[in-house]
């Protein structure tokens, strides 16, 4: 009996040992939408956050097209609340940071009130979990 | 400023500095005893740029307005001189400005790129009335954007994304607007 209260304790140690160990920090950033009244506005969030989120609505991420007559680029964004905006860009500099894209990024854009992108930024860390299936 | 213009500069400046130091010379040559000992009412720098008025208070007064004659006559020269080159310059960068501003605004469109475009206001356009975007608006748009000038894509998109944003057209599927 002692030996099993022993082992017990031993192995409820052990155990969170192990869980406290692996765990590092791991943050969720859903897509969020500050807009403004003039239709400019900003939108940021990470892909596995927003595609892990409990509703099915919000998404965020961009998209790069190059035809005969240069590169396009979008990034979209839908909030929990439903709130749809887009944002397009032909800015070389701009579209050159889309390359980095990853799908456990964290991505921040902003629009001016004609729709086109003032802004594209990404992170990527560790903390920004990846999508679920 | 080109090399030949900052040569031409360079020489003027140079030829202007002889011509100082060989009044400047030739004021010093006249003989101290043949100078007058007039003593010079204090002038303004403005007027001592003019010549005198009259040549009776003797070679000094002639060497000075001499003097004075040839500084208005350099840095007339000089005043040109710069004056042409800058205006030189000026007439080369509005040239220049003027070729490259109607190229930086508008590409001209190709025939394919025309059609292109008209389609694609045209489709724009039915997406606001009908308050809807579908899938094949956006493949017709993609394809089209591919085909059209810079200027006229800018102007397509601005006009479906700021509706899109306004709320007065809703797309059918989950990004992809083109």
């Amino acid at each position: 009996m002692k030996y099993i209260i022993v082992g017990a304790a031993l192995s409820g140690f052990l155990l969170m040992g192990d869980g406290s160990a692996t765990a590092g920090r791991r943050s969720d950033f859903p897509t969020l939408m500050t807009l403004q009244p003039d239709g400019s506005g900003r939108a940021t969030g990470a892909l596995g956050a927003s595609r892990n989120s409990a509703n099915d609505l919000e998404y965020i991420g961009c998209e790069v097209a190059a035809g005969a007559e240069g590169t396009t680029a979008a990034c979209v964004a839908t909030d929990a609340a439903h709130n749809f905006r887009v944002c397009f860009t032909s800015d070389p500099a701009l579209i050159e940071v889309l390359k980095d894209m990853t799908s456990d990024a964290y991505v921040d854009f902003s629009w001016d009130a004609a729709g086109r992108c003032s802004r594209i930024g990404l992170a990527t860390y560790s903390f920004n979990g990846p999508g679920l299936p | 400023m080109t090399f030949a213009k900052r040569m031409r500069l360079s020489s003027t400046i140079a030829i202007a500095i002889a011509v100082a130091v060989g009044a400047f010379a030739a004021g010093r040559w006249i003989p101290r005893g043949d100078r007058p000992a007039v003593t010079a009412a204090p002038v303004s720098s403005q007027s001592a740029d003019r010549p005198a008025p009259t040549v009776s208070q003797g070679e000094r007064t002639v060497a000075r307005a001499l003097d004075s004659v040839q500084r208005e006559a350099i840095r007339r020269a000089v005043r040109d001189e710069v004056d042409a080159v800058l205006g030189e310059r000026d007439a080369a960068q509005g040239t220049a400005a003027a070729e490259v501003a109607p190229a930086a605004e508008r590409t001209p469109e190709s025939p394919s790129g025309e059609a292109a475009a008209a389609d694609a206001r045209a489709r724009v356009e039915a997406a606001r009335l009908s308050r809807r975007w579908t899938r094949e608006d956006a493949d017709a748009l993609r394809s089209a954007i591919a085909t059209m000038n810079a200027s006229d894509r800018d102007e397509i998109l601005s006009a479906l994304v700021s509706a899109v944003n306004r709320g007065e057209i809703q797309p059918d599927q989950a990004g992809f607007l083109f």
